[in-house]
């Protein structure tokens, strides 16, 4: 047991709630993690690490959910974002990054030839999937059950606030099942403007999967037969892949990307790009946010990819994920515990593989994380370009007294 | 089943007044089984009393309510016969009565057994002191568990009868694992648990060994405030308010369904 205390998070917490519905509402909730285990508030980050309201410090696996692909505070792109700053950022037009940043997309993610820039991943797969409704004149939309696309009422996972009609134009099929697919493209057949999903599935609470070999060809296939557009959000997995893209990785095209979350190493932007087909259906849906065209998130992207390409970032990543990841297994077997580690190493899981209920696994995180090593029991891992062999390393030493905190209690 | 479909599919009146009628009779009425076992006044009413009363809907449910040795049972059975059996001619009928509005529904069987009647009466107006209780009598710590106890047996009563009859529901049933998610109030307060296995709802009254998710409430005060809608559950959480433990999307997705409570029994 470690000596870290919550107070001052508790402390904030409870302000929080006088004044924040929720007081930390969406997926920072702790409600999510086990409260009173886990910090509520940041102070600082550098690199890998971050420190909460307590002064606790951790290793940080979870990147801002995300965000983080080169450290937090990055000198490059913090200082690209300082040079933009002493020049401003939101005008009366658009900044010349805009252009810079769309050629900059177009360059680096071989299936564009056009980019669109907004704020959060929601705004972008809502507008994606009207780009779609636009290009094919149909209504329909497929997304897989547990699939997670923004909060905007089509798609979100909650359930307040909504009406009946918010989602009759839209179809649920179970992840790498075809037959499923065929099937409903079938009952709504010349219905299905988009398929829109992850590149691989990563829900909360559950393994990641991986597509089956044939998933992604026989899934173009079918909805080209179909005319069915293929969009992908990628907001999450987007640049922990590949550079240009989780399609690349995978080895298919589809006919627009949603990005956000890594592109811009942490600063506020989201991007939509497509193919040429798509184009002109994309130049008639309104698109547009109070800052959308705002350049210091720009300026933060730009610097974001030159860096990653520069220093080869992704195959640092993966070299690290993979680290965790058989450290992790061989720690879980070392203290007979069976666990099933899930994901490209990027963006690693691991739940233990005898529980449907998660207690193994909230105790785990809970250990992991009040000794330094910040685990989500629920949420998939990110790995950033600012983890180092001995913060992986120091990370599986926590790791390993946190398993043998559940085989103490659990037994198996 | 869109809400459109689920309305073709129960002809007998609208969702609302389906859903309430259907709340009423298997979450609410049930609550007079556990009435007679600690409300002293309950208990002097069906002391000695034999009655039995069956309501039916017409081309709706039935429900059958028993009054033997101090005891009240409730059962949707149909096959067992009743002192007094009274017919409603639709949901909006039923759910007038149950307002406390004057209906006259039709005995279609047995006799009123008028003095029967007029007891049953009362001990629905006392089961109405515990699911409305104010303010003042819930600062007896003994009222307050009684009526945390029933609030919680009325709310997992209720899940299989909203997923069975409002639109919203049945679309989110979908989403909620199949388990058994259990209440507790700490340290050693009422328990109650809804389980969903093979896509059946099943209401259990009481607690349960392992649980696939556990909702713990601090104490009776923390039961009351977030049963009662007004505490923050979400804010309650990270303070430690409550606390839960397991497949949290179980409890999560059961919650909305459960919330939907308020919105047809205000």
């Amino acid at each position: 047991m470690s000596g870290y205390k919550f107070d001052r998070s508790h402390e904030l917490f409870k302000e929080a709630a006088r004044y924040i519905p929720g007081a930390i509402p969406g997926h920072m909730t702790p409600a999510i993690t086990v409260p009173g285990s886990f910090p509520y508030f940041a102070e600082k980050a550098k690199g890998c690490h971050y420190w909460d309201v307590d002064g606790n410090e951790y290793i940080d696996f979870l990147c801002g959910y995300g965000p983080i692909i080169l450290g937090h505070q990055h000198p490059k792109v913090d200082e690209a974002v300082r040079k933009q700053q002493a020049k401003g950022s939101c005008f009366n037009h658009p900044s010349e990054l805009q252009v810079k940043a769309a050629k900059m997309m177009v360059e680096t993610i071989p299936i564009a030839d056009w980019a669109i820039f907004a704020k959060n991943g929601s705004d972008v797969t809502t507008w994606t999937v009207q780009v779609a409704r636009e290009a094919t004149q149909r209504d329909g939309v497929i997304m897989c059950r547990g699939g997670y696309h923004g909060t905007h009422a089509w798609c979100t996972p909650g359930h307040g606030g909504l009406t009946t009609s918010d989602r009759v134009d839209v179809h649920m099929v179970t992840w790498n099942d075809l037959e499923d697919f065929k099937a409903v493209i079938k009952e709504n057949k010349g219905e299905i403007a988009a398929f829109i999903t992850s590149p691989y599935h990563h829900p909360n609470f559950a393994d990641q999967e991986m597509p089956a070999p044939d998933y992604w060809s026989s899934i173009r296939r079918l909805c080209d037969e179909e005319g069915i557009k293929i969009i992908v959000d990628d907001v999450r997995a987007g640049f922990r892949l590949n550079i240009g893209g989780s399609c690349e990785y995978f080895g298919f095209k589809p006919d627009m990307i949603c990005f956000s979350k890594a592109i811009a190493n942490g600063y506020p932007l989201s991007a939509a790009v497509g193919t040429e087909e798509m184009k002109l259906a994309a130049s008639k849906v309104f698109f547009t946010g109070s800052f959308w065209a705002s350049a210091i998130e720009l300026s933060a992207m730009l610097a974001t990819i030159e860096e990653m390409k520069a220093t080869n970032a992704i195959e640092k990543i993966f070299k690290m994920g993979t680290r965790l990841q058989e450290g992790l297994r061989a720690l879980a077997t070392d203290n007979g515990l069976k666990v099933s580690v899930t994901g490209p190493p990027s963006i690693p899981y691991m739940k233990f593989a005898n529980e449907k209920d998660f207690r193994r696994m909230q105790l785990f995180s809970a250990e992991a994380t009040k000794n330094g090593a910040f685990i989500h029991p629920h949420h998939n891992w990110f790995i950033s370009a600012a983890h180092e062999e001995k913060d992986v390393d120091e990370a599986l030493a926590i790791c390993d007294k946190a398993f043998a905190v559940v085989k103490k209690e659990f037994g198996s | 089943m869109s809400k459109e479909e689920t309305m073709k599919a129960n002809p007998n009146g609208g969702e609302r007044d389906r859903v309430i009628a259907h709340l009423n009779m298997f979450a609410v009425l049930p609550r007079l089984a556990e009435l007679a076992e600690f409300d002293q006044e309950a208990k002097e009413l069906v002391k000695g009393m034999e009655y039995s009363i069956r309501f039916r809907v017409l081309g709706g449910p039935t429900l059958l309510i028993s009054i033997s040795n101090g005891e009240i049972k409730t059962s949707a059975t149909d096959s067992a016969s009743a002192d007094t059996g009274l017919m409603f001619t639709s949901y909006a009928q039923i759910n007038k009565m149950f307002a406390g509005e004057k209906v006259v529904p039709l005995p279609y069987w047995g006799a009123w057994k008028l003095g029967d009647l007029k007891r049953f009466t009362r001990l629905t107006e006392l089961l109405e002191k515990y699911l409305k209780a104010d303010e003042e009598d819930l600062k007896d710590p003994v009222f307050a568990e009684q009526v945390v106890k029933m609030t919680l047996r009325v709310a997992v009563c209720a899940v299989p009868q909203l997923v069975a009859h409002d639109h919203k529901s049945i679309a989110w049933s979908a989403s909620v694992p199949e388990g058994v998610a259990m209440f507790k109030v700490l340290p050693d307060g009422p328990a109650t648990c809804i389980s969903k296995i093979s896509g059946t709802y099943k209401p259990i009254l009481g607690d349960v060994k392992n649980p696939t998710v556990a909702t713990e409430f601090k104490d009776l005060n923390v039961a009351l405030a977030v049963l009662s809608g007004k505490m923050d559950a979400m804010a309650a959480l990270g303070l430690g308010d409550i606390r839960i433990s397991g497949l949290i999307p179980m409890a999560d997705h059961l919650n909305s369904i459960i919330d939907r409570i308020g919105h047809f029994m205000q």
